[in-house]
């Protein structure tokens, strides 16, 4: 009795643990394909990020581990779907496996980076984050794309509790004109700066 | 015996194992697709429903957060609200479009994955009910907000492409805080509307879009209503369907003031207007509309000191049929008041119009002796074209 007890455990919990699994498996990728799959092209892009969204949603800790191993990965896409992912999973004290992108030559990477570490309090983030204002080039995190400058802008008022007018900023020269004075903050709060976020909607 | 009882058993619990798979299977490929877009009409109101349950609690969350539902409740009521604003204002005798929304607050744990096919998924709770995940991490951290419809093959609208995919299924798209104020709710939900994004891959309005609220502002306009029309009456085919109409009529007069009527020396008045109309064609074929009336030139009068009227606005009303119209006005108002050239002249009688597809022409009749004591001479040609015909 004990092998016979001992068998119908291990198949139930397989049959069980089958069932449960289509909820987060059961016709989806794999986290790691969804990273590695990633396609920025607009025809293919809302399914890719819907892939990522979806996986984040549904299993983090599996997102989150899935992005790390892939921030090193030589394909571009793949590297920016990495960190999109870990931006949105991340822990503490993965700050400094984001910091090197920090200073990427590609904006996408560095923005994506930033803004995730300046959520958890890195305050490395925040000047990545206020040279990108006057800058124009799109991110495929959206579609249609996002201008770098738009995701600057929400990184920006959602971790440091400053404005200066960058929230009524709807274009371009409206955010750039901002700069100045966000320099100017930085350079005297840098040394004190803590993370604010800014109260939300759903929030605990 | 034992040998035999172990087999059976096994036999049961593989059996078991085996229903639970497919019967998994079997719920993942069952759901019946429904649409969290419907359309209801009742007359000339068409009310456009819609019911999201909106995921919350964090990513990877399975409790809500305290006032969930009642947060849900605002962010649909907001959503409404700036939606039937705009409906309000461009109503018509024809149409009136009105908005309903119901946002279910629902933990994370209430949605499951349902295969479409080897590449695509779709986040699904109950059919007819959009899935939005409030996709903000503990940290406040969030990806830019996205509509996804799994059932089309890329999931993909090209700006400016409208779909009729959120009356048929079910879409999932994630929002977040970084969807700031009613503004960017009320664009975001025009995604699950069917509307296409009116701005393009570098992030500028389409050519005559700007400055509306799939584009880059905040205006709901005639354009959105036809386009969500024409979606909903692909869902509901009892969306009544008018014909929209506008013109200009550029009337040239001459008013004269007879010595033997006015015991004056003769005198004359000419001037010019440019009228503006524009009108439906109802479902019962009865037409309703507006126009107004601008002094283009003049007046050019023989005497000096009076005041003519530079602004009129009029009722048209009328029939229709398949080879012209019927059409009269009838003068509201006239600013200031003062009429030195006739312009009522234009406005007196019904007349025809020849209609040849989806234009139509007229020689609107001047009264030359029935505006007055002094007649009026003139020509008035009224050009019309169907912008929503067929």
């Amino acid at each position: 009795m004990p092998i016979l007890a001992r068998l119908a455990a291990v198949l139930a919990v397989l049959a069980l643990g089958c069932a449960a699994c289509g909820g987060g498996d059961a016709g989806g990728p794999p986290v790691g394909q969804a990273i590695e799959e990633f396609d920025p092209s607009p025809q293919a892009r809302p399914r890719s990020l819907a892939r990522l969204s979806v996986a984040a949603a549904t299993e983090p800790e599996a997102t989150r581990e899935a992005a790390l191993e892939r921030l090193e990965a030589e394909d571009p896409d793949v590297r920016l779907a990495a960190l999109h992912a870990l931006g949105l999973t991340l822990e503490g004290d993965d700050s400094d496996a984001l910091a090197a992108f920090l200073d990427s030559e590609r904006p996408g990477e560095r923005l994506l980076a930033a803004s995730a570490v300046l959520s958890v309090g890195d305050a490395r983030g925040v000047p990545v984050l206020i040279d990108a204002l006057d800058d124009d080039r799109l991110l495929p995190i959206r579609a249609p794309s996002l201008p770098a400058w738009e995701q600057a802008r929400f990184a920006l008022l959602a971790f440091t509790g400053e404005d200066f007018g960058l929230r009524g900023a709807g274009d371009l020269p409206a955010a750039a004109a901002t700069k100045p004075d966000w320099e100017r903050w930085w350079t005297e709060a840098a040394p004190s700066f803590e993370v604010v976020r800014a109260p939300a909607r759903f929030s605990r | 015996v034992r040998r035999r009882l172990l087999v059976g058993l096994l036999g049961v619990v593989l059996a078991l194992a085996v229903a639970a798979v497919l019967g998994d299977a079997r719920a993942q490929s069952s759901f019946d697709s429904t649409g969290g877009t419907g359309v209801t009409v009742d007359g000339s109101t068409v009310t456009i429903g819609v019911t999201i349950d909106l995921l919350l609690g964090g990513l990877g969350e399975t409790e809500l957060p305290e006032g969930a539902q009642q947060g849900a409740d605002e962010l649909a009521a907001e959503i409404e609200s700036y939606w039937n604003q705009g409906f309000a204002r461009l109503a018509s005798d024809c149409l009136e479009l009105r908005l309903s929304v119901k946002i279910n607050a629902l933990p994370m744990s209430a949605h499951r994955l349902l295969a479409i096919d080897e590449d695509r998924i779709a986040s699904v709770t109950t059919p007819g009910h959009h899935v939005v995940l409030w996709g903000v991490n503990n940290w406040g951290n969030a990806a830019p907000p996205l509509t996804y419809d799994p059932y089309d093959e890329d999931g993909y609208a090209p700006p400016g492409e409208d779909y009729g995919s959120p009356y048929e299924h079910e879409l999932y798209a994630d929002w977040s805080p970084r969807l700031e104020d009613a503004r960017d709710l009320a664009h975001e939900f025009g995604h699950l509307l069917g509307l296409g994004d009116d701005y393009g891959e570098g992030g500028e309005a389409l050519p005559g879009r700007e400055g509306t609220l799939m584009a880059d502002g905040d205006l709901i306009d005639q354009n959105l209503v036809d386009r969500l029309a024409a979606l909903a009456r692909g869902a509901n085919p009892d969306v009544p369907a008018c014909e929209s109409w506008t013109g200009t009529m550029e009337v040239a007069l001459s008013k004269d003031y007879l010595a033997e009527q006015s015991g004056l020396s003769p005198q004359r008045c000419k001037g010019t207007w440019r009228v503006d109309v524009r009108f439906t064609v109802l479902p019962d074929d009865s037409i309703s509309g507006k126009g107004d009336a601008r002094l283009a030139s003049g007046p050019d009068c023989t005497f000096s000191g009076a005041q003519s009227g530079r602004r009129a606005e009029f009722d048209l009303t009328g029939s229709a049929a398949a080879d012209g119209l019927e059409l009269r006005f009838q003068q509201t108002s006239i600013e200031p008041p003062g009429d030195l050239v006739g312009f009522q002249a234009a406005m007196s009688e019904t007349f025809a119009a020849e209609r040849s597809g989806d234009r139509a022409r007229a020689t609107v009749p001047i009264a030359t002796t029935e505006a007055g004591p002094f007649p009026v001479t003139g020509s008035a040609e009224l050009s019309l074209e169907c912008v929503s015909c067929g």
